[in-house]
């Protein structure tokens, strides 16, 4: 099944339009991110599953900032699902990808990761491979809003007691983008030290999620002690859309947060 | 609002203050412990009232969940 | 505290933190503990010196913080007195005389915080004022030493309007030598007065007034007057701006200045549909001007109705001068033929001033008549009669007439949005200038190098115009006559090494001040624009902007004094 995209790529790369397609490979067994470049070499692509888009997920457009950045005047070809071309848009608004050096090659997500996902849009635009799942709400977040207050600090601090502060949620997210993190500075995390300082630690990371997350939930796939962060994020970006009527990924333009508003623009 | 010494600081405030309180009430933090009002330096008895009243929802609430926590972890 | 948090924590090494107590004479002292306060201070961490001051600000106090810096070699100076806005200049060049950076410098305000707020409250003052001096003496800690920016300035001002407000500026200016670029939209400079009849109280025809100034105006070899020209574009800032001039159709003109101007008036409201407005019979103050300049003026019977589209929903404020304008015509009409019947119509009579008070009272002298209207209740105008019915006793009245004479409001002129944006300058919900401050700064903006007069700020009677446009030299005069220009180094700065160029903070900044480098692919602040407010540091996500004295460092260690 991964026919399409392997022929969509090698036209791509062919042709010359393309330097390079960043999309998953099998290796010994393993799925992988990897960067082909030879049209005659694609033998091994996989789409997240052996034969279909599975859920092996990589953030490839976090690796494709760091390609770019090498090879500013290239263009390459990334594969995205869903999640990935939102994340492709807000890296555009934030200025870490150039739109003009990208070529996305889709695939739609199969319902039971759609599912697992509770994704509000588990496909891209346009796709090669793949069907369209249906769209799923989140079921997580209206479970927590239903407690009770006292309750609902008690879960979070059930699950964030967990936490073992490896900084994976971050080092996987696509749209943790910055050099210096806030999650490492001294003035506002006690560095170096364990166990974190909870909620603290995780509310300064949904904090900076406000306008970015793109809900590819990779952070909470990647997560070793299993916290419900995706859970979390969803719910920041529900609240700037209730607000402010601004889905990253979804929404056109740069987030309510960057820009002055409505009092600059009168 | 809009009357900022900074022209539009009060605007990236009010956003930023909306978005914290729906964050806080979803982490199990009552949104009440924020406020943001905008009292101009002529308004004394408006400041006045208005800080008497936070007191009192604070003292209604009772000690934060954040202290609570914080207290534990020392232990 | 646990070991590793104390660490990271701790005050910078050689520190020597000399702290000064002031007790205002009794203003401070009278209400709060001032020696326990500075014994408390003595205690703290850092600090090497600590001394209660009767007066600090006085030369007594200042020569003691002088000589305390050279014999306890301090590094840091807390005040604790009154407010910064005031005070905290003074005592910032006085550290930097006695060879301390003044940017080590931090205020405490223990007067309107502890000993005004809490004047009845001894003890709970003093420990206030502890809890603050604590907190200073905690970012002071943190403090670095900084320089202030230069940069060059162009001794050429360019004033935009001639009215009477922009002229009186560019004449004075042009005494004081600098250079002046007079720009005025239409074919002739004198604003609104080369409409106007007669000028109260001057006494003197307007038009008369006004040539005398732009005659002036013009004779000065250092000002070049454009006539029929707009501002087409502005770039640069304060001491450096580029300015592209358009006459006509004509070729645009580039010229180079230090200083703008604001002088762009204001227009009557045309008051279409009210009280059957038809240039006519129903006419408006403006109308009636020129009727009397040209001598056309005939009408026997006048009913002038105040407040015709002032102080309603949508334009709620009191144009201030329209009260003086009727009274100045009706007494004229009066002088002309002490037969007629004028009658004025009001709401409030805003007659400010001995001036003006003196010619209220002398148009009732000759006969002018004045009834109060009530809001609720507007006159109507029918059939050669104005009907309104008097307040509180509920009179019906009729007063027949054969001229109406609306008095409206000065408004904003149509170009004024265009010319707020251009400039990035504010205005108010009326669509007027708006200044830094109404009482410390009336005739600056916000943005730097960027002054208003007259009527664009709010409408001005000629007298208040012409102050405003002497008072704006004199603060050009103040950036302009200075070698160079020096701004606070408190600015934004953004880390090159850290900053991934997200674009977070560009839009952010209400200043312009922030400019994306593609070749270096991050933003870098412009800081003679930037005015500090930190609406960028608040953006960003990777901390590489940041508000220089009011660094997350230093602002965290004071909060955490509390
Ligand atoms: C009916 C009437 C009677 C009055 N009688 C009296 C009186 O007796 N006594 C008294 O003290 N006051 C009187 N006034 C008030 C007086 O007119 C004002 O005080 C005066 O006009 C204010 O001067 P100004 O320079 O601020 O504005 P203006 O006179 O409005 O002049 C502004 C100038 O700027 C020009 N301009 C505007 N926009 C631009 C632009 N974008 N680029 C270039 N040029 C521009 C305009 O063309 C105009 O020439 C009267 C007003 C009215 C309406
Ligand atoms: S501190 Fe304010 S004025 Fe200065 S660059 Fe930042 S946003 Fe602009
Ligand atoms: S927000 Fe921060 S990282 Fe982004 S461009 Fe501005 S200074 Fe650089």
């Amino acid at each position: 099944m991964t026919q399409n995209v392997k022929k969509k790529v090698k036209e791509l790369l062919e042709s010359g339009k393309i330097k390079g397609f960043l999309g998953l490979c099998q290796k010994n067994g393993h799925i992988g991110p990897h960067l082909f470049c030879d049209p005659d070499d694609l033998e091994s692509m996989v789409l997240g599953d052996e034969e279909r888009p599975g859920d092996s997920r990589y953030p490839l457009n976090k690796l494709l900032i760091h390609i770019a950045r090498s090879y500013p005047d290239e263009t390459f070809g990334v594969l995205v699902r869903g999640c990935d071309e939102r994340g492709l848009k807000t890296l555009y608004t934030w200025n870490q990808l150039n739109p003009d050096k990208v070529i996305p090659v889709g695939v739609a997500c199969p319902q039971e990761l759609a599912d697992a996902c509770e994704c509000l849009r588990p496909y891209p635009e346009e796709f090669v491979e793949g069907e369209r799942a249906e769209e799923r709400s989140s079921a997580s977040v209206t479970k927590i809003s239903g407690l009770d207050v006292k309750d609902r600090f008690t879960s979070w601090m059930k699950e964030f007691a967990r936490c073992i502060k490896c900084y994976g949620c971050r080092d996987i997210c696509p749209m943790c983008f910055c050099n210096e993190c806030s999650l490492e500075a001294e003035e506002l995390i006690h560095t170096g030290e364990l166990p974190p300082e909870i909620p603290i630690f995780h509310l300064v990371r949904a904090v900076h999620m406000a306008g970015r997350c793109i809900d590819c939930g990779l952070c909470n796939e990647v997560c070793p002690a299993d916290i419900p962060l995706r859970t979390l994020y969803k719910k920041v970006a529900d609240i700037i859309d209730e607000e402010f009527n601004y889905r990253p990924g979804y929404s056109e333009g740069k987030s309510p947060l960057n820009i002055l508003g409505s009092a600059a623009e009168e | 609002m809009g009357d900022c010494h900074y022209l539009y600081g009060n605007v990236a405030t009010e956003k930023r203050v909306r978005f914290l309180k729906k964050l806080l009430a979803f982490s199990g933090i009552e949104e009440e412990r924020l406020r943001c009002k905008w009292v101009s330096s002529a308004e004394a008895s408006e400041f006045v009232e208005e800080m008497q009243d936070f007191t009192e929802t604070l003292r209604a609430l009772g000690p934060s969940p954040l202290k609570q926590a914080g207290a534990q972890r020392a232990a | 505290m646990n070991e590793k948090r104390k660490e990271k924590t701790e005050q910078p090494d050689d520190l020597r933190i000399g702290v000064f107590i002031c007790d205002c004479g009794s203003n401070i002292a009278g209400h709060l503990d001032c020696s326990a306060v500075t014994e408390y201070a003595a205690s703290l961490p850092g600090v090497v010196f600590a001394k209660e001051n009767l007066y600090t600000c006085s030369e007594a106090g200042i020569t003691e913080i002088q000589k305390a810096i050279s014999e306890h070699e301090l590094n840091r100076v807390v005040v604790a007195s009154c407010s910064p806005r005031t005070h905290q200049p003074l005592f910032q060049s006085s550290c930097a005389e006695a060879g301390m950076n003044p940017y080590l410098f931090e205020m405490v305000n223990i007067r309107d915080q502890c000993s005004w707020v809490h004047m009845q409250e001894h003890a709970e003052a003093t420990e206030k004022a502890k809890e603050l001096v604590r907190m200073g003496v905690a970012k002071a800690a943190f403090l670095e030493p900084q320089k202030d920016i230069e940069a060059s300035l162009l001794s050429r001002v360019l004033v935009i309007g001639g009215g009477v407000a922009g002229l009186s500026a560019a004449e004075a200016l042009a005494d004081m030598a600098l250079e002046v670029i007079l720009v005025e939209k239409e074919p002739k400079a004198g604003g609104l007065l080369n409409q106007i009849n007669q000028l109260v109280p001057e006494g003197v025809k307007a038009a008369e007034y006004v040539e005398r100034i732009i005659e002036s105006v013009n004779s000065k070899s250092n000002v070049t007057v454009h006539l029929g020209t707009e501002v087409k574009a502005i770039a640069g800032y304060i001491g450096n701006y580029e300015i592209t001039l358009q006459r006509g159709e004509g070729e645009a003109i580039q010229e180079k200045v230090g200083c703008i101007v604001v002088a762009t008036g204001a227009v009557p409201l045309e008051p279409a549909g009210l009280y059957g407005y038809d240039g006519e019979r129903v006419i408006t103050q403006m109308q009636l001007e020129e009727q009397l300049l040209n001598g056309q003026f005939k009408a026997q019977r006048v009913v002038m109705i105040q407040c015709a589209g002032a102080r309603v929903p949508g334009r709620e404020y009191c144009s201030r001068i329209c009260c003086m304008i009727a009274v100045k015509n009706a007494a004229l009409i009066k002088d002309q033929d002490p037969e007629a019947q004028v009658h004025i119509l009001y709401r409030d009579i805003q007659m400010y001033g001995t001036e003006k008070e003196r010619m209220l009272w002398d148009a009732r002298g000759k006969g002018v008549r004045f009834d109060v209207y009530d809001p609720e209740k507007p006159p109507e105008v029918k059939d050669g009669q104005v009907l309104f019915e008097q307040p509180i006793v509920g009179t019906k009245r009729q007063i027949p007439c054969d001229l109406v004479v609306l008095s409206t409001p000065l408004v904003a002129r149509e170009g004024a949005s265009a010319l707020s944006q251009l400039l990035r300058i504010p205005m108010d919900q009326n669509g007027f200038f708006l200044e830094a401050h109404a009482k410390l700064r009336p005739l600056d903006f916000a943005t730097d190098g960027v002054f208003l007069c007259g009527s664009a700020r709010y409408p001005a009677t000629v007298a208040e115009a012409r102050s405003q446009g002497l008072g704006v030299a004199s603060r050009v005069a103040t950036v302009l006559f200075k070698d160079k220009l020096v701004t606070s180094a408190l600015v934004a700065e953004i880390d090159p090494e850290t900053c991934v160029g997200c674009l977070g903070c560009l839009d952010m900044c209400p200043y312009g001040a922030i400019e994306f480098v593609p070749e270096k692919g991050i933003c870098e602040v412009n800081t003679i624009l930037c005015k500090g407010c930190g609406c960028c540091a608040a953006t960003c996500p990777s901390q590489s902007a940041t508000l220089k004295g009011f660094k997350p460092k230093q602002l965290l260690s004071q909060i955490r004094a509390i």
